[in-house]
């Protein structure tokens, strides 16, 4: 019955807009689809999901968020986009993790032919208005198969008011500093300093070290490079640093438990995604002492220089889709110029030009962060997984071997072995 | 003399034996409370390094969990597949067991308790590739198919002894009435094990409704049963403490009530007859 | 022209048909559903278990390179020893605790059925939930464990977070939930034991420890068995409380093969790897139940 009214009603609006000519995009063209978006628990989603309705008296559709923890997330995604789910229409992705598997699978659905068809894409997208480095990652050899919603790098959060009392002065310039800073600030209350550790997670975090102690995910032949001299250097580092002046426990550190130790007041400093500030800053999260002295600053230099990785998560279509057009309608509507610079004021690091320019933002967020992300975005890294298809069984590897490390095992051999590992996994998907 | 200090040392061991007895069932119960007092408590309360015993209760976290979380239509879902696959395995399931006290079938018994002892997840890998081959993913079709699995052996193995118990004579009687095999089953054994059968339905409708590993893969949006969203809750940024006990208790109480309701039949559905109630 | 059966006839014929094939017509629905539902898979294991096959590419024939994979693979062998580790702590623990609590409960109380009641409570509520609140419990900041150390002046532990204490703490939270199992099966079988053997042994000056290795313990002997069967073929698959708790972390220090396998399949997506693993796990499990059967059977 829906379908058949509907049908009725997809045919008026063709014949609308035909004689309409792209006076005004059709908003409604899609009423009464639904469409069904499985989401990350991620400050993006947080900063979405009470919009929602908005979309839906815009537009007559009516959007369920699924929305899961990350791990769970990826789990659910990968089960639902394998089996073929007609029902599933679209989900949050990052192209550096899933990509290869994602395109090589034919999970995701490219949009160029929605894109160029004035009738399903409103003339205020502004495709232009993307960072390059972000909308990049959602190019393949076949075209465009997603949109950014924002373009993430790991910062340093740091209590101002703990290195005044410690003597110390500005941010740490390099790993040297930042371990040097982390010894005085250390104390049995308050760590010096924490970050992810919790094997595969902390992957994605452990990355800007690497880079920065020169080191990379392969090597010319494609091979692991994680056997190599930097990265057991920047292992090491990253071990010694934990293992002494971090909490308890740092290999069953997420980076919710990361990001609850700083806002609890409980870590001096912490290196974790620049997103993240919307926790800092909420008063039902952190403490006052916390918000009103927490201060960003980018990755501190390595013998490699200042790396960072740079994480893109967006938007995409489900291959399988039954709408695909009323998803991306979404898409187009959650990534919107507005609705960015939203997201922006909010703490989401925005993939828009436009939002970073916005005058509101520019006065209330605070300098030290913009300056951070700013650097960060243009030193930025774009491979921060290996660009390989097994990629959850690959980051699996090395996040053993980064728990190896944290337990104060050898890190030669565990890293040997995680590159042994990882060769073979790759292997079998060739 | 003797005698007194006799009996004081009689009761004294009497008080000990009490005391450890407390002490067993404090330790049983303690995680219990603790998921009750979490789901009372704010989360200022629940995050507090130090315990807070005493706090003014508050109802906000179930109000949360059902209004935020569709909680109700998980636990229809659950509902659904609970009672289509305990109804299922009763139908399949006690003609089943009857044949196997009746002609003494020992070697389907065993192939029944085999089908119990093997790992369920041995099951999902095909069982995960073929529902998706068919489109099956995510309905009730397919999780009640899987569910049965879980509750049909327990209702066969439970109900062996119970129709072992019906006296073969009242069956012959029927047969010189001229009944039917099929007749006499439902008239004459039915009947007689009906406090079996009950129970049996129960118990499997208590493991349909605990099981988490078949929903966890083949379930989605529109069949999530409770287990499942549960788990969604943890490491969920800022792991919401009261939400989670507030869901821990909605998801274990009718299982509790239920128990009440045939603990002496329990111990045996567990113990696959080992002990009987 | 012939005339059409008579309809009661041919319910007469039909249930006299019925009748005659009740033996295998009454078990038939049940037969095929465990023939379509678990004697399917396990076959089908066997033939996916010779692919390559990551889920969402077509699968390629490799023989038995999966299971050859399995043996030169660290965290296969990892997983074997981390069930076996779990087993084999939980299990006796269980049936020592089980033993102490059905011999302390053997006796005339206020509240009996109360207290019967209460004890099935921690094996059937829902193990996700159960999981849940273990958790937070284990909490290393705000867990109410870690509380209750340092209250009798003992150190904070990590519990869950530290690889060497995860199984431990695993085995804590299964020993909670099915001691009361083994606690009920022994204590069924205490209260079979005549009330004469013990006056008799009374009279011949033997102690309540003597009483207890030569009375009860031979008589309640089979149940203790049945009780170890149960016990640890469920131990060796358990999965719910595992994976809701720690996922087989930190790192891979509580990944048992149960979970690793459900980790390969679900997660890595390598369903002829997980196959392979799952035949094992499944051939361990049988293999084990057999063994401890015979242990019953052999020397009763």
């Amino acid at each position: 019955m829906r379908r058949v009214v509907s049908g009725f009603v997809l045919v008026a609006v063709v014949v609308a807009t035909g004689l309409a000519t792209a006076q005004e995009f059709d908003w409604q063209r899609f009423q009464g689809d639904d469409v069904r978006f499985l989401m990350n628990r991620h400050p993006f989603t947080d900063f979405l999901e009470p919009l929602v309705p908005e979309f839906e008296e815009l537009t007559g559709i009516d959007v369920t968020l699924e929305i899961f923890p990350e791990d769970q997330f990826r789990q659910r995604r990968l089960l639902e986009v394998s089996s073929g789910a007609a029902t599933l229409d679209g989900y949050m992705v990052m192209p550096g993790q899933v990509g290869a598997q994602y395109l090589g699978a034919d999970w995701i659905r490219h949009v160029d032919d929605f894109v160029e068809d004035p009738s399903l894409t409103s003339p205020e997208l502004d495709l232009e208005d993307f960072f390059d480095g972000a909308l990049s990652t959602f190019q393949s050899n076949d075209g465009l198969f997603g949109l950014p919603l924002q373009i993430e790098s790991s910062l340093l959060f740091y209590r101002e008011d703990l290195f005044e009392e410690a003597g110390l002065e500005g941010p740490p310039e390099t790993l040297e500093e930042l371990r040097q800073y982390a010894e005085a600030l250390h104390s049995d209350q308050v760590a010096g300093f924490a970050m992810r550790g919790r094997g595969a997670a902390a992957t994605s975090q452990i990355v800007n070290l690497l880079y920065s102690f020169g080191g990379q995910w392969q090597n010319d032949d494609g091979s692991s490079a994680l056997a190599s001299e930097e990265s057991q250097q920047s292992l090491s580092y990253y071990a010694d640093l934990l293992r002494n002046y971090g909490p308890p426990g740092p290999a069953n550190l997420h980076w919710n438990e990361v990001m609850s130790l700083y806002a609890q007041g409980q870590a001096a400093m912490v290196f974790d995604a620049n997103v993240f500030r919307s926790i800092v800053e909420d008063p039902e999260q952190a403490t006052d002492v916390v918000r009103e002295n927490t201060r960003y600053a980018p990755l501190p230099e390595g013998p490699g220089g200042s790396l960072p990785a740079v994480l893109v998560w967006g938007l995409s279509v489900n291959q399988a889709s039954d709408s695909p057009e009323a998803a991306w309608y979404f898409i187009q509507w959650a990534l919107s110029k507005e609705n960015q610079r939203q997201a922006l004021l909010s703490g989401v690091p925005a993939a828009r030009e436009s939002s970073w320019q916005d005058e509101e933002f520019q006065a209330t967020a605070p300098e030290s962060w913009i300056q951070a992300s700013r650097e960060s975005f243009n030193r930025g890294q774009p491979d921060w997984n290996p660009p390989v298809v097994p990629v959850a069984e690959v980051r699996d590897a090395y996040g053993q071997a980064i728990v190896a490390a944290l337990q104060g095992q050898d890190i030669e051999r565990a890293l040997d072995r995680a590159a042994q590992e990882i060769d073979r996994i790759v292997s079998r998907t060739q | 003399m003797k005698s007194d200090a006799a009996r004081r040392a009689r009761r004294l061991r009497q008080l000990g034996i009490y005391l450890l007895m407390a002490m067993v069932l404090v330790v049983m119960l303690f995680p219990f409370y603790w998921m009750v007092l979490t789901s009372l408590r704010s989360q200022v309360d629940n995050t507090s390094p130090v315990p807070v015993w005493l706090f003014e209760p508050t109802l906000e976290n179930y109000r949360n969990v059902i209004r935020g979380n569709d909680f109700l239509e998980f636990t229809w879902n659950s509902l659904v597949i609970a009672a289509l696959s305990t109804g299922i395995g009763l139908v399949f399931g006690l003609p089943a067991a009857y044949s196997i006290a009746r002609f003494k079938q020992n070697g389907l018994a065993l192939a029944i308790l085999v089908a119990r002892l093997t790992p369920y997840i041995t099951y999902l890998v095909p069982w995960y590739l073929a529902f998706r081959a068919l489109g099956l993913i995510d309905t009730y079709l397919a999780l009640t198919m899987t569910h049965l699995i879980v509750g049909m052996p327990l209702i066969i193995w439970i109900m062996i002894s119970f129709f072992e118990d019906v006296p073969v004579e009242l069956e012959e009687a029927a047969y010189v009435d001229g009944a039917s095999r099929l007749g006499t089953f439902f008239r004459v054994v039915l009947p007689l094990s009906a406090p079996g059968t009950v129970a049996a339905a129960i118990l499997a409708f208590i493991f349909s409704w605990n099981q988490f590993l078949f929903s966890l893969v083949l379930s989605g949006p529109n069949t999530k049963p409770v287990p499942v969203a549960v788990f969604n809750f943890i490491s969920y940024g800022q792991i919401d403490f009261g939400g989670l006990g507030a869901a821990a208790v909605l998801i274990t109480l009718p299982v509790v009530l239920l128990t009440l309701m045939i603990q002496r039949w329990i111990v045996s559905g567990l113990t696959m007859g080992a002990v009987k109630g | 022209m012939r005339l059409p059966a008579s309809p009661i006839k041919m319910l007469k014929r039909s249930s006299d048909f019925f009748d005659r094939n009740a033996q295998w017509l009454f078990p038939l629905p049940a037969v095929l559903a465990i023939v379509v539902l678990i004697l399917g898979p396990v076959l089908a294991n066997f033939a996916i278990s010779l692919h390559g096959w990551f889920i969402g590419r077509p699968p390629t024939y490799i023989g038995l390179q999966n299971f050859s994979d399995a043996f030169t693979d660290r965290r296969f062998w990892n997983g074997v020893l981390n069930t076996f580790y779990f087993t084999m702590v939980a299990v006796p623990t269980q049936l020592l605790l089980g033993l102490a609590v059905a011999v302390l409960f053997n006796r005339e109380f206020p509240g009996k059925g109360f207290v019967r009641t209460i004890i099935l409570l921690p094996m059937v509520a829902t193990p996700v939930a159960i999981a849940l609140i273990w958790a937070l419990m284990f909490n290393p900041s705000l867990g109410v464990l870690n509380y209750f150390l340092e209250s009798v002046g003992l150190p904070r532990s990590l519990w869950v977070a530290d690889a060497s204490l995860a199984i431990p703490a695993l085995v804590m939270v299964d020993v909670w939930q099915w001691t009361p199992m083994v606690a009920l099966i022994l204590l069924a079988a205490l209260q079979g034991i005549p009330g004469e053997f013990y006056e008799a042994a009374r009279i011949d000056g033997a102690t309540g420890w003597q009483a207890f290795r030569f009375i009860t313990l031979p008589t309640i002997r089979s149940a203790i068995i049945v009780a170890l069967i149960l016990r640890s073929i469920d131990a060796l698959k358990t999965f719910d409380i595992i994976y809701v708790i720690t996922s087989g972390g930190p790192g891979i220090a509580s990944e048992t093969l149960n979970v690793f396998a459900f980790k390969a399949g679900f997660e890595f997506f390598r369903a002829g790897y997980a196959a392979a693993l799952l035949i094992f796990l499944m051939f361990l499990v049988l293999g084990i139940a057999i063994l401890l059967n015979l242990l019953r059977t052999g020397r009763r």
